[in-house]
Parts: structure tokens; C-alpha cells; sequence
């Protein structure tokens, strides 16, 4: 921590004529306190003169948490005000800069309509009548409706879930001490398909790519000047200014696309078709490596055979990219390669075949041998890894009596537990089946917007005893909840280290919480303890438990507070083994087939599966990000809001002008489970078969004053599709049609 | 006007009616001891004169405060309906409050504002701190105990007869009443009085809008020449 103490200079006499009227009133003001004892509740005597307070301006190292890439960040405090939030240019994640939202977390501290006291509900459930309640009270009422529906129905009738954030494990402690298998993540509704394909591939799904080094890069729906990766966004522009080529393709001309050396307005769920062709020509120009394929992958031949017709003028049609082009990006990508990759991507296009493609993708790497070169694809990419903490002796978790209610892995094989598949999960409350579901302890997280269609997730929660929220917002979620348990900002509490590579970070309160909330850590000992958990939770605050994590690395945590992080030598052993060519599949090597997907019955290769495209008159529903917002979760911040108050619709001129559409009309977006109303933004930067928005407005929550109301949720009419490998939502699948809202 | 122990008793009804409701607060209420304080106090400052400070109407509804809860046989329950609305009008306002009791909030839109800090200041100045855990600097319950302050230090220097102590609190209460009670209360009581839907928030909105207007009248009668300079050199310092 660096404080900075800016001493006044004293007026002549050692005494300034401030600190001399300071000082008459201070001397009187204890005399008027003390004859009215217990008369202030709010207002006491400082335990600081006035002037040695105002003149601290110090600097607090902590971990930004308005996205999921978690920069190190150092705020500036002035009398126990933020005042100002920068980049921590130690941090990876960071280096010195913030993006619009880390900048805008002050207003997340100072947001009026953040959740303040605990809160339990006194009308209807979605009628949004509460009453203020003790934590006790609260927390007693949720571990005595926990604990019925376990004796009744037994632990799997609790649903649980939670975003993905640092205090994620202890959440997944609570809920497997517990006994319930049923965790609702994010995962399927965001990275699934790529998680599953790069680990059906290579083994692992934790894949980056060497930007300082690289001279070409593929992207596949990945937009990262909207979705900000911070430090991986300033590598792309930084590659971009060194000259690498940047291939995007992409439905809609993104920010990202105008910074390309190419931009492809692909078909959705066409892009498969493209990668296959890709590796199509690199075969078949015998432009692959040799060595690379021979000796680090399996599965070579049946590759071959599956890709023999998959020439670019088979794909042409496909994926609406001219066969001449994808042979040009191939020539390019392999004259480029090693010092090449396709980007993983996070969602890539979103349709039933979302996990093929990865897997193409993932392939598309593997065949230029680019893994751990220079300018390729780098292990480890992301966060984790690295250092091991310490943690408590625990004894094991109970048995789950009852298979997960999202399928896994009856229905979906091969999706990781941890991953699950949410939607599924939320259909199967709603069905009551394979058995009911009775209560929800819903972590930072808000499914009823998040998850397609909306109705259904509604009409899911009117089958449940109990809704507990656990959140900083009141949030829709939080709005349809019996009880809501407010946790502090990320800027006012601690959260269990966050490991990069070799260094550790730590989240620290830089003021204290401004209203009656608790860190989550806290929120999950008070409940498991009430639940008679008490050896899951062993640590007694906050600080002894990040006390613990720190056993195996050496720092204190009073220096860690100082520093922010600790960064452990890496050995040299260690670095070496980071080179073998060390793949956790089945077989040892990347594969190109795989025999897991065989095993159970899916296609070993990517095969090419014609997908059903919009009917005459109608287009794909897209969804994708903007630069000033986090999913649904910062909207209602008003720094942000200012800039992007509302969603609007893309649509291309021609398709407007077909339907009398114009710029700014107020239209209506329809698709086969319901209708939203938004304002047409007409712009050529859209397929002419495609409309888009972005996600996360039409919030419901009166609570959320800056944003209720404004603008429309694209999960109203989203249908719940699922891509059948690895349980991605296949959100483009959605078709809808539009057509002026005042006719 | 209103003398300066009834201030003092006036103000302090008026923290209790806003902070979060308590059981004794939810009791007197409903028994009607706390009406009947607010009905005593506004009496005692009239006595003897003809025209009231607070408008009839007012006293009559403060009066009958104790009828909303008449069906309501037990405190526990009135407690709930209080705490319940308390919350809805200022703490988490679903489903639609619309009532901040931050100042920011009316200047900047947000918490911790401009207001906060410059309260933070005059409260350091007089060698007080918020309380940690306690509400905002400049929530509405923590600038009415400041002024519940500055009432008490004005009342000890009139007792001992402090002309410098006096002159300067009188000038520190015009400087927050300026500054910032005049800026937001009578927006914020109006608020109150057009959400609320237990009518104790509305009255107690009216009671503290009439008497914010009597004590920003009283300051500016009596400010003398002498005021304007003591109030300079506070201003300035
Ligand atoms: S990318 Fe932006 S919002 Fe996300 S952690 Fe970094 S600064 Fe914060």
C-alpha cells in the first residue's frame, strides 16, 4: 500500500487560524456528545484531527470484479472515499490499464440502489414486497428451509448455482457438504462447446495464443475490442500495430472487424464448414506439419477420409465465403504457421454445431503444429494453474444420492460436472422430473435473465419452497426471491486469492462496507454452520482463511496487503516439463480423432450438419457484447448507462426498406416464444439475413431504477436449443421476424 | 418561532421517526405518547401567541396518528409494518419508492457524492466522525443529528453566555442549512409524502419540511452584520 501523506504547511506561529476554530468547537463537541448518551447513532467524536484526515490520499492494491478477467487494480481513497480506480501495472491482467467498466466501479460502490440489508419477502412472490430482516433472522430462515427440504426430499431437491468469481469454490463447498449434485453455472450459456472441444482435442481447455509473436490470427465470433479481455485486448492491438494479419469472422462488421485484414459476414453456423475446409487445403496442399502430426497426434487418417470432399467450393454455400478466399486464408495461415492460431473463441457462432467447430478449430492448430511456438497456441492461457494454495483438512464430502437434473452424464456424456448443462437443469424443475426440485440458492448470478426464455425460468421458480438470492443488486432474480442476502462490493471486502501463473492477487476491502452486507466467505459460514456443516467451514473470518492459503507461499498477508500480489520464482524443472508435449487424452497425443467422442457414440471428426436456416421474410437472432457492459450485471451502473442507455436492433438497410423501416423506429422483434419491442438501428454492418442486439437491458426489477425498463431482453424470445456434445445453448438457432412497432 | 429546547425535542422525534423504526418507536406510535410528544412540544413553542408555527391541519393529522394502527392489536406487528415500509421507502425500494435519503443522490444522481465529502468536512471540523457501520455522511438521520449538534452547542454557549461560541454555531447552522438541508429535505420530504403508503413517513415528512422552513426562517431573522463576518471568516477558513 503506498500512502501518501501531504503535510500542510502551519500558518506563522505554528497554529492556523482554521485549526484555532477547529479546536474551540472539537473541545466542546465531546462535552455535548457525552450529555447525550445514546442521542447520536450516526455521528461520533473523531478519533483524527480534521486536518490529519482530509490530507490522506492513499493507494490500495486490489482486484477489479466488473468483468470475469479480474485486472489488478489500485484504488485511491481520500477520507474514506474511492475517488479514483487505476490499473495496477503489476498485474498481467491489467498492466496499468482499465477498461470503461473497471474504471466505472465506483459507481458499482456508490450505486443508491444496491442492496443494503438483509431481506425477506412479505407479498407475492414477484410482487417485489419485502421486509428488512437481521442476518440472523435471514440466514436462520434459509438454513431451517434448507434443512426441511433435505429431511423431505432430500439434498439433490436444492438447486445451486452461482457465475464464475473467486469465491466460486467455497460456494461449491457449501453446496457438496451439503449433498446436492445439482449446480447451475454459466458454462453451458457461454464456453461449453470450446471448453469441450480444445479438451477433447488436447486435453486441456486452459489455450491462449502468443500474441507478441504471432503474424496471423484467426477469430470466429470472438469480438475482444467489445468483450474485453484487458490484457489480451491490448496484445491484439499491440499485434495489429506490429504488423499481424487479423482474420474475423463474424455476422456482424464488429469493432473487432474493423480493425481486420479481413472480414468474413459468415453464415451462422456456416463457420464449420469453413474450418473443415481450412483443414481441408492444408491437407490437401500438403501444407500441414509432418513431424508435428507424426509424432504428437493420432487419429491422421480418419481425419483425411472424413475431410476428402470438403473443398472450399463445398463450403462456399455453406458459410456464404467465396471458395477463393478460404483457399487464400489457408495459404496464409499455414505460410504464417507456427507463428499462427485460430483463436479458440469463447462462443464461437452459437448453433447446434458450436462444439464441431471447436473441435475444427482445435484441429486447424494441431495440423501447423503451432502448440508452445512461438506466435501459436500457448497452455495456460487463462487464469489458475500455477501456484497450489493452502486449504483446510476437511473430511470427504457425502455421497450424492441422486443423479443431476441437467442429464450429466446420462443425457450428455461427456460435459464436465463442473460445467453442467443450466438450461436443462431449469427445464427439469419446471418438469418436476426425473423428481422435484424444491429450493434455489442462487450465488451473484440472475437466471432469469441470463437463461433463454424467460417464461419458462419463471414459471420454473413458481414450482419452488424456496428462492434464496445472494447478490449485490436487487436484480430480477433477486425481485422474484423470498429471501435476498446482500453481499458487500468488491471494492469493500476480501475474496479468496486469485492464482496467475506464478503469482498470487489478493481481493481487499479499500473501505469498509457502507450498509448492513457481508463478504460471500462470511455469508457461507454463517449458513454452513447453521446447517451443521461446521467442519467445511473452518476458517473464522475472512483473513484466516486467506491466512491458510498463504501456507504454501511465502508472504504474510500484512505484506501482501501492501504489495497486492506475490510472485513466486518459477524453477527451472518446472519450466523445462512447461515444454514437453505433455497431452491429458486418452491416447497421449492431440486428437485429431477422438476416440472418446467415438466411444460414446458422437463423431470422432467433424462432421458437416446441415443446420435449419431462417424461413422466407425471417432472420437469425444474434447476441453479442458491448464494451461498457458486463451480461446483465452493470446496466443499472450509471457511469455506463450513460453511454449505452438502451439496446437497439441491427438490421441492413435492405431489409428495413423491405418493411418500411427506418433508423430509430421503434420496432418488434417476434420469434416462436414471444415478442419484444426495440429501437432499429439500420446499418450495413449486418447480414441482410441476420439481426442483432445485445443482451442484458429489459431488466424488470423496479429495484434497479437507472435501468428498469430500458430497452428489451433478447431472452424473452430466445428459445432454449441445446447443441447435443456439450450442452452449449445454441443461441442463434433462434429465428425471429421483424416489423414496424406503430402499424 | 421555535425556542431552543424545543428545537432540540423536535429534532430528536425527528431522528427517531427516521431512523430504522425500533420497537419503542413502534409502541409510542401506536399507544399515541409519540404524537402526543410532537402535539406538547409544538405547543409549548406557541404558547401565548396567536398564530401557530405549524399549520392546524398538521397538528390534527399528527393527532391522529395512533388511528392507523388501531385495528393492528399487537406492537410487534405495527413494528413490521414500519420496518417494512421504512425499507421500501429508503433502503431497498422495491418495487418503487423512488425516495433517497442521500443528498448526492439529488445533486449527482449517486452516493458518496460531492455533499457526502463536504459534510464529512464540517463534521471533522467540529471533531465528529461518522460512526463505522452507521449511515452515510450526508443521509438524511445523520445531517439531522449534526443539526441536533450545532442546536446543542448553540443552547451551551447561550447558557454560558459564549457570545463568540454562539455567533459562530449560528453561523455554522446557516452554512448547513444553505448549503445543504435547504438543497434537498423539502425535495426529499415531498418524496415522502407522494410514496408513502403509511401515513406516520407522510406526516413526519410534513412535520420536518414545516419545521426545516421555521428553522431556516429563525437563522436568517437574526442574522446581524456581525453574523455576515464571523460567517466570512468561516467560509474562508
Ligand atoms: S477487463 Fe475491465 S471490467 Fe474486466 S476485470 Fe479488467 S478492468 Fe475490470
Amino acid at each position: 500500500m503506498t500512502t501518501k501523506l501531504r503535510k500542510r504547511s502551519p500558518g506563522k506561529g505554528g497554529m492556523t487560524r482554521r485549526r484555532f476554530m477547529e479546536g474551540s468547537a472539537a473541545s466542546v463537541a465531546a462535552g455535548i456528545l457525552a450529555s447525550r448518551l445514546g442521542g447520536f447513532e450516526n455521528l461520533a467524536l473523531a478519533k483524527q484531527r480534521a486536518d490529519e484526515v482530509s490530507s490522506y490520499l492513499r493507494e490500495i492494491p486490489t482486484v477489479c470484479e466488473m468483468c470475469v478477467w479480474r485486472c489488478g487494480l489500485r484504488a485511491k481513497v481520500r477520507d474514506g472515499v474511492v475517488v479514483k480506480l487505476e490499473g495496477n501495472p503489476d498485474h498481467p491482467h491489467s498492466r496499468g490499464k482499465l477498461c470503461p467498466k473497471g474504471n466505472a466501479g465506483i459507481m458499482a460502490l456508490y450505486d443508491p440502489d444496491r442492496l443494503k440489508t438483509p431481506m425477506m419477502r412479505v407479498g407475492e412472490r414477484g410482487e417485489g414486497t419485502f421486509r428488512k430482516a437481521s442476518w440472523d433472522e435471514a440466514l436462520d430462515y434459509v438454513a431451517e428451509g434448507m434443512k426441511k427440504i433435505k429431511e423431505k426430499y432430500g439434498p439433490q431437491a436444492m438447486v445451486m448455482s452461482s457465475t464464475h468469481n473467486l469465491a466460486q469454490l467455497q460456494f461449491e463447498n457449501l453446496m457438496q457438504a451439503y449433498g446436492t449434485p445439482n449446480y447451475g453455472t454459466q458454462r453451458s450459456l457461454c464456453f461449453n462447446a470450446m471448453v469441450m472441444g480444445f479438451t477433447m482435442t488436447y486435453g486441456t481447455s486452459d489455450v491462449g495464443g502468443d500474441y507478441a509473436n504471432t503474424r496471423y490470427i484467426i477469430y470466429n465470433g470472438r469480438n475482444l475490442l467489445d468483450g474485453i479481455a484487458n490484457s489480451e485486448t491490448q496484445d491484439l492491438i499491440a499485434a495489429i500495430q506490429r504488423g499481424a494479419r487479423v482474420v474475423v469472422l463474424d455476422p456482424r462488421f464488429t469493432k473487432t472487424a474493423s480493425k481486420a485484414y479481413r472480414w468474413f459476414p459468415v453464415r451462422p453456423g456456416g463457420d464449420l464448414a469453413f474450418f473443415m475446409a481450412l483443414n481441408h487445403v492444408i491437407l490437401r496442399e500438403g501444407w500441414y506439419d509432418v513431424d508435428f502430426v507424426e509424432k504428437h497426434t493420432s487419429g491422421f487418417d480418419i481425419l483425411v477420409e472424413e475431410l476428402e470432399k470438403c473443398t472450399p467450393r463445398w463450403a462456399e454455400e455453406k458459410c456464404d465465403i467465396p471458395a477463393e478466399q478460404i483457399f487464400e486464408v489457408a495459404r496464409e495461415f499455414a505460410e504464417a504457421a507456427p507463428r499462427a492460431f485460430a483463436h479458440p473463441n469463447w462462443r464461437a457462432s452459437n448453433t447446434l454445431n458450436s462444439f464441431q467447430t471447436e473441435r475444427a478449430i482445435a484441429i486447424l492448430n494441431a495440423l501447423v503444429g503451432n502448440w508452445k511456438q512461438p506466435g501459436g497456441l500457448l497452455p495456460s492461457g487463462g487464469e489458475g494453474g500455477g501456484l497450489q494454495l493452502g486449504c483446510y483438512a476437511q473430511p470427504p464430502y457425502p455421497r450424492t444420492a441422486a443423479m443431476r437434473l441437467d442429464g450429466v452424464p446420462l443425457k450428455y456424456p461427456l460435459v464436465p460436472l463442473k460445467l453442467g448443462v443450466f438450461q436443462e437443469l431449469r427445464d427439469a424443475v419446471l418438469r418436476g422430473k426425473p423428481y422435484p426440485a424444491k429450493g434455489w440458492l442462487i450465488f451473484r448470478q440472475n437466471p432469469l435473465m441470463s437463461l433463454s426464455d424467460r417464461a419458462r425460468t419463471l414459471e420454473a421458480f413458481r414450482k419452488l419452497d424456496l428462492i434464496v438470492t445472494i447478490d449485490i443488486l436487487p436484480n430480477d432474480t433477486a425481485y422474484y426471491s423470498d429471501v435476498i442476502l446482500p453481499e458487500s462490493t468488491y471494492l469493500e471486502r476480501y475474496d479468496p486469492l486469485s492464482v496467475v501463473g506464478n503469482k498470487v492477487f489478493l481481493r481487499q476491502p479499500v473501505v469498509p462496507p457502507l450498509y448492513d452486507t457481508k463478504s460471500a466467505l462470511e455469508i457461507f459460514k454463517l449458513l454452513g454452520e447453521r446447517l451443521g456443516l461446521y467442519d467445511f467451514f473452518q476458517y473464522r473470518d475472512e483473513e484466516d482463511y486467506i491466512k491458510t492459503q498463504l501456507k504454501t507461499v511465502r508472504i504474510s498477508l500484512d505484506r501482501l496487503k501492501q504489495n497486492g500480489y506475490y510472485e513466486e520464482a518459477v524453477h527451472e524443472a518446472a519450466a523445462d516439463r512447461e515444454a514437453e508435449m505433455v497431452f491429458q487424452t486418452p491416447g497421449g497425443k492431440i486428437e485429431l480423432a477422438s476416440k472418446t467422442l467415438e466411444q460414446v457414440g458422437f463423431d470422432a471428426v467433424p462432421k458437416w450438419r446441415e443446420l435449419p436456416r431462417p424461413d422466407k421474410g425471417k432472420f437469425y437472432l444474434l447476441t453479442g457484447k458491448v464494451a461498457q457492459m458486463t451480461q446483465s450485471s452493470t446496466q443499472n451502473n450509471q457511469w455506463l448507462s450513460k453511454h449505452i442507455p438502451e439496446n437497439t436492433i441491427w438490421i441492413h438497410p435492405r431489409a428495413a426498406a423491405v418493411r418500411g423501416i427506418k433508423d430509430g423506429d421503434m420496432v418488434f422483434v417476434e420469434s416462436r416464444i414471444g415478442r419484444i419491442q426495440l429501437k432499429a438501428k439500420v446499418t450495413e454492418g449486418i447480414r441482410p439475413d441476420c439481426v442483432w442486439t445485445t443482451f442484458g437491458y429489459g431488466h424488470r426489477s423496479k429495484g434497479l431504477r437507472t435501468t428498469y425498463a430500458r430497452g428489451a431482453l433478447s431472452s424473452d424470445i430466445h428459445q432454449s436449443l441445446t447443441d447435443p456434445v456439450s450442452g452449449s445453448q445454441a443461441l442463434s438457432q433462434t429465428t425471429v421476424s421483424v416489423y414496424k412497432a406503430s402499424v | 418561532m421555535l425556542y431552543l429546547t424545543t428545537r432540540i425535542e423536535m429534532l430528536e422525534l425527528l431522528i427517531t421517526a427516521f431512523s430504522r423504526p425500533r420497537e419503542v418507536l413502534a409502541r409510542e406510535i401506536a399507544e399515541g405518547s409519540f404524537s402526543t410528544r410532537i402535539v406538547n412540544r409544538i405547543a409549548s413553542c406557541c404558547e401565548g401567541s396567536s398564530r401557530c408555527c405549524f399549520p392546524k391541519d398538521l397538528i390534527e393529522t399528527i393527532r391522529k396518528l395512533p388511528d392507523e394502527f388501531k385495528e393492528v392489536q399487537e406492537d410487534r406487528k405495527v413494528l413490521t409494518i414500519l420496518d417494512a415500509e421504512y425499507l421500501r421507502l429508503f433502503v431497498n425500494d422495491f418495487p418503487s419508492a423512488w425516495v433517497q435519503p442521500y443528498e448526492s443522490w439529488y445533486h449527482e444522481g449517486r452516493t458518496m457524492g460531492k455533499a457526502a465529502l463536504e459534510c464529512l468536512e464540517l463534521y471533522q471540523r467540529d471533531g465528529l466522525a461518522p460512526v463505522e457501520g452507521g449511515e452515510l455522511p450526508d443521509h438524511l438521520v445523520t445531517q439531522l443529528e449534526y443539526l441536533l449538534f450545532l442546536t446543542l452547542l448553540e443552547k451551551k454557549a447561550s447558557s454560558e453566555e459564549d457570545v463568540a461560541l454562539y455567533r459562530m454555531t449560528r453561523v455554522k447552522e446557516q452554512h448547513f442549512y444553505e448549503r445543504h438541508i435547504m438543497t434537498w429535505f423539502p425535495t426529499c420530504c415531498a418524496r415522502v409524502q407522494t410514496y408513502s403508503r403509511v401515513s406516520f413517513y407522510r406526516v413526519m415528512a410534513r412535520f420536518l419540511r414545516n419545521f426545516i422552513v421555521l428553522g431556516n426562517r429563525n437563522l436568517h431573522l437574526h442574522r446581524s452584520g456581525f453574523d455576515e463576518g464571523v460567517a466570512h471568516d468561516y467560509k474562508t477558513a
